[in-house]
């Protein structure tokens, strides 16, 4: 107990956070009885508890390679791993399930009328030029009708809380979003690693996820076969996220290929095997647009299938997501999707938008410039961590130099006042302190339902202060428990 | 199954064989002190030479020392031969398609892989036995749990041909340099030969056949001709006869590529058959295991041509 009171006085910035578990000196209900059996125990039970936890994570290979500049080899390492799990109770969850799945039918709605009517340029929502002059744009798209009517069968939305506790939509992921096989291995680790705590809460199960998501890729099949065939197109093993490939192909039943292992015949798509040709029904592929075909997209590609294109425009194959996903995962139409939500369900949206400046507006760019060590500015095409600057932790010469940047090609940046990410105990070395989270919340798109898996991805900023959690930039992970009623 | 599959697959068997048959050479070898002339440098001279590559070896240290071979032979990674490369190119292979086998495989490797990364020469001379019997324990069970749990089909049957062809070459091998030691020093030690059955797992099965003798030439035709001995290449090469055939059964693939492996293999099986016991003298046992290896070599080139297309085609 005294160690858990230790914390409020050891960290006195932590007031000014919204803290997951403490609501100043007391412990939110919810976090009661988590809170009793870690306080019970000592130092070293934590400290063997969650190395116990990290190692069975290297030993079953849930790693992630780090590109190494200097070798050839990747640098294998996995997500740290948390013992403290973040729990969320159930009325909080239900507003995050239906604004997540609002969310996520607004876009759907949006990819396809960007790609058909075009109604949203008509009606004077959003420029034209928006779309038009994004990289992810794909004319190819045009006017094709998508199986089932799903873009974005899987995505992840990642929340924030601000200083009030209140969840923010960072941004959505629409291409190919990654950290499924995290949520179930992190919850797998907690019933095995740490029953008595797991035990004795009333968590929701996860495991029927995979049935939804099975169902949703079977469901995009154009084919009365009853045994369609589902195959995942990985990079192959070399690619960062290739556990998770594996781990979805296994627990699925997904055959993984790579693009070599495709051919395509008379708009057919075919694994290539020892016995024979077999038609592919559905492709769920995790490489992005670019790569999927070099007749269509890059000609230098390897990973992807000669004809690809051609077979999905026939309609003798299905992919997910669709190609041209990332028009609408865009960091500049983020800023639109509240109005998509009021335009397209005509609903009032459930979670909002962190507030976000378009550098390509001339008087919110001058604001922003006038700031900039209170803003998180970022690329509007770039994920994962990179070609950010974050405002309160940047120097005045990397202040300078994106300034600089900014200003040669404002349409690639946008701007964010720094949000005060809430917080969450995390055990370091079985002492707890406090670091920034976030969460990835993942739904699955089945004709027009959507699945939200209960809970998600919690990402932990391992580093003091930092608010970067993303796992290439070493953020660590949480399990997720969504409280039954 | 897709041709790179049965690549990984063929390969993984291997590896895992290849990596079991050294810890069990480095270990019994390890163990064999008693040499005429005594000297440390011959015995640590002689364990290189059966398992790496001598000229390797040489160029890296100046003298034969213990320190120094073992950690050549188990845990340098830059050595195709060492212990830790096998078991690395193992995993590495599993790695590309842990989807096909069961994860609980994956798990077991890579757990096994992950603790030999973190031995040291120190490690390992402290209490080399264990250290070795650790190793053999571990393939074990990686072998075990594959038999316990794993699904009979065409990803099995290839594995399991990868590991028998790997077992036949080995133990070719083994005789080729049990021959040349013989040959250098003027006929072979009674330890030497004793050695050479335990390293195979062999000595008491030998006895227990009621081989009184301990020559060359009872050893050569118990390692060759012991038919229901799992570690003769009589054993290995019908093992690995029945996996491809079994292989053919689930595919439509039957091409004349598949047929001439399955005759080659049954063609050196049935010439082991019919060696009389006086055929294995002197010259003439040099010239069945050159014959052998060279089968061995010829097994290894037709599985890759049959199973591991390379070639790309672009319809489109």
């Amino acid at each position: 107990m005294e160690l858990w009171n230790a914390i409020a006085s050891l960290t006195p910035s932590s007031s000014r956070y919204y803290d997951e578990m403490y609501d100043g000196a007391a412990v939110r209900p919810h976090y009661e009885r988590t809170q009793s059996v870690l306080s019970r125990m000592s130092y070293e039970e934590r400290a063997a508890r969650q190395r116990a936890m990290n190692r069975r994570l290297l030993e079953e290979g849930i790693t992630f390679t780090l590109p190494q500049p200097d070798q050839a080899d990747g640098l294998e390492r996995t997500i740290p791993f948390d013992l403290v799990p973040r729990i969320i109770p159930s009325e909080e969850w239900e507003t995050i399930e239906s604004g997540v799945s609002q969310r996520v039918r607004a876009l759907n709605a949006f990819l396809h009328d960007v790609h058909h009517e075009q109604h949203i340029f008509h009606d004077g929502l959003l420029p034209r030029r928006m779309i038009m002059s994004n990289r992810y744009f794909r004319t190819e798209m045009m006017g094709l009708r998508v199986p089932g009517g799903s873009y974005i069968t899987a995505s992840g939305i990642d929340l924030i809380r601000d200083d009030k506790g209140g969840y923010f939509v960072l941004e959505d992921n629409l291409r190919a979003p990654s950290g499924f096989s995290y949520l179930f291995k992190s919850r797998s680790i907690m019933t095995h690693d740490f029953p008595e705590l797991y035990f004795s809460h009333a968590v929701r199960g996860v495991d029927r996820s995979l049935d939804a998501f099975r169902s949703a890729l079977r469901g995009m099949a154009q084919t009365d076969k009853s045994d369609p065939v589902l195959a995942l197109l990985t990079p192959g093993s070399y690619n960062s996220a290739y556990f998770e490939h594996t781990f979805l192909a296994q627990q699925m039943g997904l055959e993984l290929v790579e693009g070599r292992d495709l051919v395509c015949r008379d708009h057919k798509i075919y694994i290539r095997g020892l016995n024979g040709l077999r038609k592919v029904d559905v492709l769920y592929r995790r490489i992005d647009d670019d790569f999927l075909d070099p007749l269509a997209f890059r000609p230098d590609s390897m990973l992807g299938v000669a004809g690809l294109m051609n077979a999905y425009r026939f309609g003798n194959v299905a992919i997910a997501n669709a190609p041209g996903t990332g028009v609408a995962d865009d960091k500049a139409i983020y800023t639109f999707v509240p109005d998509m939500i009021r335009y397209y369900l005509n609903e009032t949206p459930i979670l909002p938008n962190v507030p976000t400046y378009l550098m390509s507006r001339p008087e919110e760019r001058e604001y922003v410039l006038g700031r900039l060590e209170e803003m998180v500015v970022k690329e509007t095409s770039l994920s994962g961590g990179y070609g950010m600057l974050v405002g309160p932790s940047s120097t005045e010469r990397e202040r300078e130099r994106f300034a600089a940047k900014i200003r040669e090609n404002p349409d690639n940046y946008i701007a964010q006042p720094t949000i005060r990410l809430s917080t969450a105990p995390v055990c370091l070395d079985g002492q707890f302190v406090s670091r920034h989270i976030d969460l990835r919340v993942f739904a699955l798109m089945n004709g027009g339902q959507v699945h939200v898996l209960p809970g998600g991805l919690t990402r932990v900023a391992m580093k003091e202060g930092s608010l970067i959690v993303n796992s290439s930039q070493g953020g660590g992970c949480k399990d997720t428990w969504v409280l039954a009623r | 199954m897709l041709d790179r599959m049965a690549e990984s697959l063929f390969w993984l068997g291997r590896y895992a064989e290849r990596a079991e048959n050294h810890a069990r050479l480095i270990d019994v070898y390890y163990h064999l002190r008693e040499d005429a002339d005594g000297s440390d440098e011959a015995v640590w001279r002689r364990i290189v030479g059966a398992i790496g590559d001598r000229s390797a070896y040489e160029g890296k240290y100046q003298t034969y020392r213990e320190r120094e071979a073992i950690h050549f032979l188990t845990l340098d990674a830059s050595q195709d031969n060492a212990l830790i490369v096998c078991v690395a190119q193992a995993r590495d292979n599993l790695k590309k398609i842990r989807e096909r086998l069961p994860s609980e495989l994956w798990n077991l490797l890579n757990g096994f892989y992950l603790w030999l990364r973190q031995s040291d020469a120190d490690g390992v001379l402290r209490d080399p036995h264990r250290f070795f019997e650790r190793v053999k324990e571990s393939l074990a069970a990686f072998q075990g749990m594959s038999v316990s749990i794993a699904l009979r089909d065409a990803s099995w049957h290839l594995m399991e041909s990868g590991r028998y062809l790997e077992r036949s070459e080995n133990i070719v091998r083994l005789l080729q340099s049990m021959r040349q030691t013989a040959a250098e020093s003027g006929g072979s030690s009674y330890a030497y030969l004793m050695a050479v059955l335990k390293s195979v797992g062999g000595y008491e099965v030998y006895r227990r056949l009621g081989a009184e003798e301990m020559s060359l030439e009872e050893v050569s035709s118990f390692l060759l001709l012991q038919e229901p001995f799992p570690r003769s290449v009589h054993y290995a090469l019908a093992a690995f006869e029945r996996e491809v055939r079994a292989v053919r059964g689930g595919a439509d693939k039957t091409g004349a590529g598949l047929e001439r492996i399955i005759r080659l293999a049954g063609k050196a099986r049935s010439e082991l058959d019919w060696l009389e016991r006086q055929d294995l003298a002197g010259e003439m046992l040099d010239g069945i295991l050159l014959q052998l290896s060279g089968t061995n070599r010829q097994l290894g080139e037709a599985m890759a041509k049959t199973f591991f297309s390379s070639g790309k085609e672009v319809i489109a």
